[in-house]
């Protein structure tokens, strides 16, 4: 028999590719029931303003309709959108607009018909009075007197207010050399999934069951969330994700549509299918970032950071989604990134404003803080003069010092920042390219270097990190079929992270068989035990170490059953090459099909053993895991056009051990492309009256290949201890290292000009204005 | 969106504030213009029928009339909307006699809208040309009526009509620059 080879490690290709470059895979709209009926959302205009009447009587008699409802149908009747997360003000989120709109897209009402187009047709024939009011689109003008009030009963738009006070940053600032003060503003983003949201929903009248399949993230808590508004029981709800094309933490929420259309569905007692268009998608599905940061930083002249205070303005949109407040938390917690510095404290104030609300978006309050901490770091190079490659490394936690607890209250688990950082220094060769970047410079060329040292925050965690009803915690169940072939049942669900190679690879070589012999399923509550899902980069730390717990559970029963056919005691035994073998002598084998064989037969070896070979296990994490790394950074910008050329890009990242170096590569790939955009491109922009200026792709400048470097990739490698793998993530890392890392080149280049900082997008209009002024000084 | 502009007229100040005043006349020089009436002195109910990039769609609205100082100033007020969107904003009329040439008249004007709904979401980017053209269209229509009721006759109305007007307009004025 031919040799199974192992494969944790190795460069294997996704098995998920096939069907997604073929077009052969499933997403929601793929699914087709006979009879479906198509939902068009009716969606407001106006940033803000009063609902007087809704006509809808010219719709409801169109061809083709089968309902018309508005707020006022569902008043008393559906709950309403849950957020999840603290906060001191959180208002009644409807599916269908009460009384009044708050933001440009929201949706007034629903028309359901025999196809997506009749339904268009007759939402245009909704006469919808409004009487217009004034918005507010500036979070820094939302808490002004005068402002218009989103929500009045709360009387004005403050969400809530957290104060993380400590004395020993004002001692701090009181005695330093200097206070390097400035702002900073994280732009509006939107995540931009290849696929937008859709939800399909299927009630079935005589048994009572809701089915629904639709893009997310969290099938689970999706299913717990829809039950809830809807008022049905739990175990009447199956919630389907089938291929889900993309999310960056959008799909990590529960939407009106959601509801709307699982509602629908049992109204009509047929199947409703709702698929959100490219421009709804951009106004109406969550963004990301929005924070606006005042910082002070007290320092001594030799470099060293002695605090950050910060205060924090937070753009949360109108309504609060399944996290929106939860995430700047994880801003103020880690804006000290990988430095030891003795003293922060922060303000957080979150505001209403007439905008979508914000969510968590790859990263999800980490790439704010590390911009906050690589910003840092180049201002106080640039204040005082000295390299910013020697203020990172004066200030760095020194290897020793892990397990390390910051001043804000975490624990990093392991780390080793410098000898990243040197790895990525050697790779670009930092004496020689500062060297010519000296030499451009006297040609009129300007040339950048940027260099970002960032942490984060993955294996997202322990369920006290999170809110009550979206614990950290993950399961898997592993079942070994009675061919012997595994099956895995995950809690995750992946949406591109690719975790059906990664937990086959796991599972192949924990048996000693094939990656084709093992099966990984996902993202249906019917087939999966309860699960959390896939975000924070938590699929592998902690639904593979859920997955690991189940294997070594099957494997004990296993090694059970071999050790009395085998005469040879349990601890003794090991499984390759589809045998259950000696360690010490590796001739002395069984089939691992006969074992399976005992297992599932009608006489146990084991008197009192349960028949069958699966186990079920739940896996919570006693801590996240702390992924690191350096990137660098070469730019030119051009001062006649602004625009800015990439010369090189290294990436050293530090994601612990790593199962599937394909993957790790395109997660890198990925999140350097997401990160550059928000440097250099990307900006969700809404008008000073609240209209929404970049609502196609045309104006939303996500980036294009052309766009984008070519990307030299390293990693070092320092194990987590907090799961059996000795994983930490990768999914968020590109995204966080990449923004100041280029933001830190650009503003690198222009130094020579006297420019000290810009705001991202750093669009070539920016810059060229920025030149011209400089310039002109 | 802000616009502003000035446009010499062909007439006398009375005859253009007359044609500025006169719904019927105005419904037939308003690109797209389907309907006009007057509601009130200083107050206008229509519908017109525009097509901006891929937004094409009929808007009705309001149109009232403020700090009316005949014969040379008014203020705008327009609230208008369609499926495609909606439009609000302001808008100053100002008419002086052009120098030395009482027989014609400087149109000034500026304004103030706001767009919403996919009108503002997709025609943005166009939105200000757009405008542009729109002005010269009227300007054009509303010089041939002046020209045309000075020799006697009525303008007669038409989208192409009008436009061939405003290109041969634009051809004259090219030619009476350069001589």
């Amino acid at each position: 028999m031919a040799v199974v080879p192992k494969f944790v490690g190795e460069r294997i290709k996704r098995r998920e590719d096939p069907r997604l470059i073929s077009g052969t895979a499933t997403y929601v709209d793929d699914v087709r029931l006979p009879g479906t009926l198509a939902a068009v959302v009716l969606r407001s205009p106006y940033p803000h303003a009063r609902i007087n009447s809704i006509d809808v009587a010219a719709a409801r008699s169109a061809p083709g309709v089968a309902a018309v409802l508005t707020g006022a149908d569902l008043k008393d009747k559906v709950g309403g959108i849950p957020c999840v997360a603290p906060a001191e003000h959180i208002p009644f989120h409807p599916l269908l607009a009460q009384g009044k709109v708050r933001f440009v897209g929201e949706s007034v009402a629903v028309v359901v018909a025999s196809d997506a187009y009749k339904a268009q047709d007759a939402a245009n024939l909704i006469e919808v009075d409004y009487d217009p009011l004034d918005a507010v689109s500036d979070p820094e003008k939302a808490l002004a007197d005068g402002a218009p009030i989103l929500h009045e009963e709360f009387g004005n738009n403050l969400v809530t207010r957290a104060l993380v006070p400590n004395p020993a940053v004002d001692e701090a600032i009181a005695k330093a050399d200097k206070v390097i003060k400035f702002r900073i503003v994280n732009q509006r983003l939107a995540p931009v999934p290849m696929e937008p949201r859709g939800v399909l929903a299927d009630w079935h009248q005589a048994s009572g069951h809701l089915t629904v399949w639709t893009s997310t993230q969290i099938p689970h808590l999706l299913r717990s969330a829809l039950a809830a508004v809807l008022g049905l029981p739990e175990n009447r709800v199956r919630v389907i994700a089938p291929e889900v094309g993309g999310g960056f933490g959008a799909k990590l929420n529960f939407y009106r549509e959601e509801a709307l259309v699982g509602y629908l569905s049992r109204m009509l007692g047929k199947p409703v299918k709702w698929i959100e268009r490219r421009r709804e998608n951009l106004a109406t599905t969550t963004h990301g970032r929005d924070q606006i940061t005042y910082l002070e930083v007290p320092v001594k002249n030799d470099g060293t950071v002695l605090g950050i205070k910060a205060k924090f303005i937070c753009d949360m949109g109108a309504y609060l989604q399944l996290l929106t407040p939860a995430i700047p938390g994880f801003s103020g917690l880690m804006m000290t990134g990988c430095y030891k510095i003795p003293a922060t404290s922060f303000e957080q104030v979150m505001v209403f404003t007439n905008k979508m609300a914000t969510d968590a978006y790859r990263g999800a309050g980490r790439p704010e803080a590390a911009y906050i901490a690589e910003r840092t770091m180049d201002m106080v190079a640039l204040e005082l003069g000295l390299d910013p490659v020697e203020v990172r490394r004066r200030n760095f936690i020194p290897k020793d010092a892990f397990p390390y607890a910051t001043c804000a209250g975490l624990v990093y688990d392991s780390g080793d920042y410098n000898t990243a950082l040197n790895k990525a220094l050697e790779i670009v060769d930092y004496p020689k390219i500062r060297a010519e970047q000296a030499e451009a410079l006297k040609h009129g060329r300007y040339v950048g270097i940027g260099v970002a040292s960032y942490v984060e925050i993955c294996g997202i965690g322990p369920s006290v990190m999170l809110p009550p009803k979206v614990p950290g915690w993950e399961s898997a169940t592993v079942r070994m079929e009675p061919d012997s072939r595994v099956t895995v049942l995950t809690g995750i669900s992946p949406h591109g992270q690719g975790q059906e190679t990664t937990f086959a690879q796991m599972a192949a070589d924990a048996f000693g068989i094939d990656i084709d012999d093992v099966a990984v399923v996902h993202g249906d509550t019917a087939i999966v035990q309860y699960g959390v899902g896939t975000f924070g980069s938590r699929g592998l730390s902690v639904g593979g170490a859920a997955l690991m717990m189940s294997v070594s559970k099957v494997q004990d029963k296993l090694k059970k059953i071999a050790s009395t056919m085998m005469e040879a005691p349990p601890d003794q035994l090991t499984f390759a090459n589809r045998t259950v073998a000696l360690k010490s002598d590796a001739t002395k084998s069984i089939p691992l099909q006969a074992v399976v064989d005992a297992a599932y037969g009608w006489k146990m070896p084991i008197p009192g053993m349960e028949p069958g070979l699966d186990a079920t296990s739940v896996f919570e994490p006693t801590g996240c895991t702390f992924p690191f790394g350096t990137h660098i950074s070469v730019v030119e910008v051009d001062p006649d056009t602004g625009v800015v050329k990439f010369l090189r890009y290294v990436a050293v990242d530090d994601c612990g051990n790593i199962i599937s170096p394909l993957l790790v590569a395109g997660q890198v790939h990925g999140g350097i492309a997401q990160g550059i955009a928000q440097a250099l491109y990307e900006e969700v922009v809404y008008d000073e009256n609240g209209q929404l200026v970049t609502a196609t792709l045309m104006d939303y400048a996500a980036p294009r290949a052309q766009m984008l470097p070519r990307y030299e990739l390293a990693h070092t490698v320092t194990p987590s201890p907090l799961n059996p793998m000795g994983v930490k993530g990768v999914g968020e890392a590109g995204t966080i290292g990449s923004t100041p890392c280029v933001v830190n080149a650009v503003m690198d280049a222009l130094k020579p000009l006297g420019v000290r900082h810009i705001d991202m997008p750093l669009r070539p209009e920016k810059l060229w204005r920025a030149i011209r002024d400089a310039k002109k000084a | 969106m802000k616009i502003t502009g000035e446009q010499i007229m062909p007439a006398p100040r009375q005859r253009v504030w007359d044609l500025f005043n006169d719904p019927d006349r105005l419904a037939r020089l308003i690109p797209g213009c389907e309907k006009l009436d007057k509601l009130a002195p200083d107050e206008f109910a229509g519908t017109i029928n525009v097509g901006i990039a891929a937004v094409k769609g009929s808007y009705a609205g309001k149109l009232k009339l403020d700090e009316i100082r005949p014969p040379e100033h008014y203020k705008m007020l327009v609230d208008g909307k369609g499926k495609q969107g909606f439009m609000r904003g302001t808008g100053v009329l100002d008419l002086t006699p052009r120098d030395g040439d009482p027989n014609q008249t400087v149109v000034k004007y500026s304004g103030d809208v706001q767009l919403g709904g996919p009108l503002m979401q997709v025609g943005q980017r166009v939105i200000d040309s757009a405008a542009k053209m729109l002005m010269g269209q009227f300007f054009a229509a509303a010089e041939a009526e002046l020209k045309a009721e000075a020799a006697g006759a009525v303008a007669r109305q038409g989208f192409f009509i009008n436009f061939w007007r405003y290109l041969l307009n634009v051809i004259r004025s090219f030619f009476r620059r350069s001589s």
